[in-house]
């Protein structure tokens, strides 16, 4: 089996920041989806900041195993924040251009069973032991296909600009 | 407050529009839970250290050697 991976659209946050970001009329073409970002929030605590993502822009269904790990060791948890992977953005704690980068992997998202997603994301703060790492596995008990994806810092209220975000499908022939 | 970004992967077309009250009001109470949330699992982690610092200190009196008490640690 090869894997085909198409960029469907991306976009960068501008001066001003974005409280959040929404890819709408996904195409259902594909098998898979791979959401990939490079985030800073304007969330003043932690050096890191989570990031939800609201699929078909619902808040309500989620369930997660957060695996995280830094300097100080490692830890795991629940969650039901959507797709929650703490380790996801650096916020505006950390000076300089750093940027948390994450991406998450959304299995047969056109199907009427519901959704498995896997992420791993690194937070970096250029110290010695700051830096976050985080895998998830996420479950979203909904039956609808994916039609859209809205993109919120977790604990911030917006991101900063130069944020990225690109979303790809993945084609298996 | 930052606006919202719409991105319609159909057209192409990007729409911008700032938040409107109840997208305020849900990100605020969601940030506020989070926080809660955050708080909760701080403090539990926390307590948890603090245990087993606490086992260890008794371990340690009782007359293991720092190695005793790192294999039953570890």
């Amino acid at each position: 089996m090869t894997l085909g991976l198409t960029l469907i659209n991306s976009y960068a946050v501008g001066s001003g920041g974005a409280s959040s970001v929404v890819f709408s009329s996904i195409p259902q073409t594909y098998t898979d989806l791979k959401l990939v970002a490079s985030a800073k929030t304007n969330r003043g605590t932690y050096k890191t900041d989570a990031i939800w993502v609201q699929l078909n822009g619902t808040t309500t269904g989620y369930s997660g195993k957060q695996l995280l790990m830094d300097g100080g060791g490692y830890t795991s948890n629940s969650t039901t924040n959507p797709l929650e992977n703490y380790a996801s953005a650096d916020d505006s704690l950390n000076s300089g251009n750093v940027f948390g980068n994450i991406e998450w992997y959304i299995y047969n998202y056109t199907s009427s069973n519901y959704k498995s997603i896997s992420s791993d994301g690194a937070a970096e703060d250029n110290s010695t032991n700051g830096n976050e790492l985080g895998m998830v596995a996420s479950l979203w008990s909904n039956t609808a296909a994916i039609t859209s994806m809205t993109i919120i810092p977790g604990y911030g209220t917006s991101f900063n600009q130069y944020s990225t975000f690109y979303l790809y499908g993945i084609t298996n022939h | 407050m930052a606006d919202v970004v719409e991105i319609n992967c159909e057209t192409g077309v990007i729409t911008t529009r700032p938040q409107t009250a109840e997208e305020i009001a849900a990100a605020e109470a969601a940030a506020a839970q989070a926080a809660a949330d955050k708080a909760a699992a701080d403090a539990a982690e926390k307590a948890k250290a603090d245990a087993k610092a606490a086992a260890i200190a008794k371990l340690t009196a009782l007359g293991l050697t720092a190695d005793e008490v790192a294999a039953l640690t570890a």
